[in-house]
């Protein structure tokens, strides 16, 4: 509760940078109000509620989409995994092609478990809140790809736990082929216990 | 003597002076006879609205449909954690520009226009028409049928608010061209062999006919324009309103390229569907900014039902 609570605060300071302190305020009266008034809606009102659509100041006539992209984008964003995305981050701060990647998912709304997944990154989709990633990992001499929606609200967590080196490519589909040593079952195991048993700390 | 199979009102009324003219004796028979074939006066009918005011929504009014113009594509997930593809339909200035009068008092007709339009872009007759209803010239004219109680005055805007998250919409608009395009593609047919001995014949239609009757039948699938014609896609759900944006969030895919002008209305063919969600306030005949009660900017509907994502245990 107020972990939400905190990280609406923050979008609505972030916001409030952009378009000035009053409508910050107004946005969170607008929070207070709206959950207390259609909680039993036969609709459902996403939080936070961005009272004025986002626009830059530069732009006259808005194009819609660049708008809903944008506000879509700030409200999926609660733990700015959107920084793992950005292309022009330097290497070490952002999501590339051949990195070990570890993602913890939630396996419903409705239930607590989780399912984690550790693979090396084959490949990068950048879509805005459509945008994904494939893992390849190979589990029990079985290759394993999941592909994963980086804004899914059933994805919790993406944790790059080692920079690839030495590729060269964006797309890594010949280590379907050809994957060397890249997949080498006792290195990932161990990155991917110490993650999963610092998420069940977390 | 006159034929007067086809009495229009300009026959009638030369007929008049015709017979103003003779004396009235000779003509008392004749006019006696073309009254008796005149066809019965035109009457229509228009519904009567003074003011904007909501009313009860009954399940068998049928409330107003809407031009949408089609911005895109875009995906949102669900209160189950499913990604949704949504079409993006922006309401640019949707207003209803006259009562068209129809020839029955159960059921009416209203014209709706969307968008603006230059007045030098504009014909006269056109220009006329808007001016008499006392609107700013649009960009796209479309009629909606509407049963009486449904009726609104002239120069209403109509909102993204007139739709109900969850409800279902129907979806008409003409589909992208694709030119002039062979049997397989236009008609789905299976087309020959690729390979062991095929000449020249992979593609093509075949057979068209029988020895009898010797000849093509009218209509007979062949290659063609594909393409470019209305299409309906029928029960969207609707699954976002933004009122700041005037946009309706529709979920799949709509016929049409992007910015093109979409008919929106409410699903017609349920089949023991629900229109509306259940307990959902309906704005009727639309939604009135000062009367309806008010709307946080962005509402999503409630998908319901079980969640997908947990195995069923029965």
């Amino acid at each position: 509760m107020l972990s939400r609570w905190g990280t609406a605060f923050k979008q609505i300071n972030a916001f409030s940078k952009a378009h000035g302190p009053q409508s910050a305020l107004l946005s969170l009266r607008q929070l207070q109000t709206t959950r207390a008034q259609h909680q039993d809606q036969s609709y459902i009102v996403l939080q936070p509620q961005f009272d004025k659509p986002m626009t830059k100041p530069e732009e006259k006539r808005p194009n819609v989409m660049k708008i809903i992209a944008r506000e879509a984008l700030a409200r999926a964003d609660t733990d700015n995994r959107s920084k793992l995305f950005v292309r022009r981050a330097a290497p070490r701060d952002r999501m590339c092609a051949g990195d070990v990647v570890f993602v913890e998912t939630k396996n419903s709304t409705s239930d607590s478990g989780t399912t984690s997944f550790t693979g090396v990154c084959i490949a990068i989709y950048r879509r805005g809140v459509d945008t994904s990633f494939i893992l390849r990992n190979v589990v029990q001499k079985v290759g394993v790809e999941m592909r994963y929606m980086a804004y899914s609200p059933l994805v919790k967590r993406i944790e790059i736990l080692q920079k690839g080196v030495g590729f060269r490519r964006a797309k890594l589909f010949y280590l379907r082929d050809n994957p060397g040593k890249t997949f080498q079952l006792k290195a990932l195991k161990k990155m991917a216990q110490s993650a999963a048993s610092t998420a069940k700390q977390g | 003597m006159f034929s007067c199979c086809t009495a229009t009102s300009k026959l009638t009324a030369s007929f008049a002076r015709l017979s103003l003219r003779q004396p009235h004796s000779s003509f008392s028979t004749t006019s006696a006879i073309l009254k008796a074939k005149l066809p019965q006066e035109k009457i229509r009918y228009v519904p009567e609205v003074t003011e904007l005011k909501l009313s009860a929504y009954k399940q068998e009014s049928r409330r107003t449909g809407v031009i949408a113009r089609k911005k895109g594509m875009t995906a949102m997930w669900d209160e189950w954690g499913a990604r949704v593809p949504v079409t993006v339909l922006q309401l640019e200035k949707v207003q209803v520009i006259s009562l068209i009068k129809t020839s029955h008092p159960s059921y009416a007709r209203m014209q709706i226009g969307c968008g603006e339009r230059k007045e030098k872009n504009v014909t006269k007759p056109l220009l006329g028409h808007y001016k008499a209803q006392g609107v700013e010239p649009k960009a796209k004219l479309f009629e909606f049928p509407i049963t009486p109680d449904a009726a609104l005055p002239v120069g209403t805007e109509i909102t993204a608010a007139h739709f109900v998250p969850g409800q279902l919409v129907d979806v008409t608009a003409p589909s992208l061209g694709k030119g002039f395009q062979g049997v397989m593609k236009r008609w789905g047919f299976g087309g020959g062999r690729a390979s062991h001995g095929t000449s020249l014949a992979h593609r093509t239609p075949g057979s068209t006919g029988n020895i009898n009757p010797g000849r093509v039948y009218p209509g007979k699938k062949m290659p063609g324009r594909m393409g470019g014609k209305n299409v309906t896609v029928i029960r969207l759900p609707v699954m976002k309103i933004d009122t700041a944006l005037n946009c309706i969030w529709v979920k799949g895919s709509v016929p049409g390229y992007d910015d093109q002008f979409i008919k929106v209305r409410d699903s017609i063919k349920l089949a023991k569907r629900s229109l509306f969600p259940e307990g959902a306030n309906v704005p009727f005949p639309t939604y009135i900014p000062g009367q309806s009660p008010s709307l946080p900017r962005e509402t999503v509907a409630k998908v319901g039902g079980r969640d997908p994502l947990v195995p069923a245990t029965d």
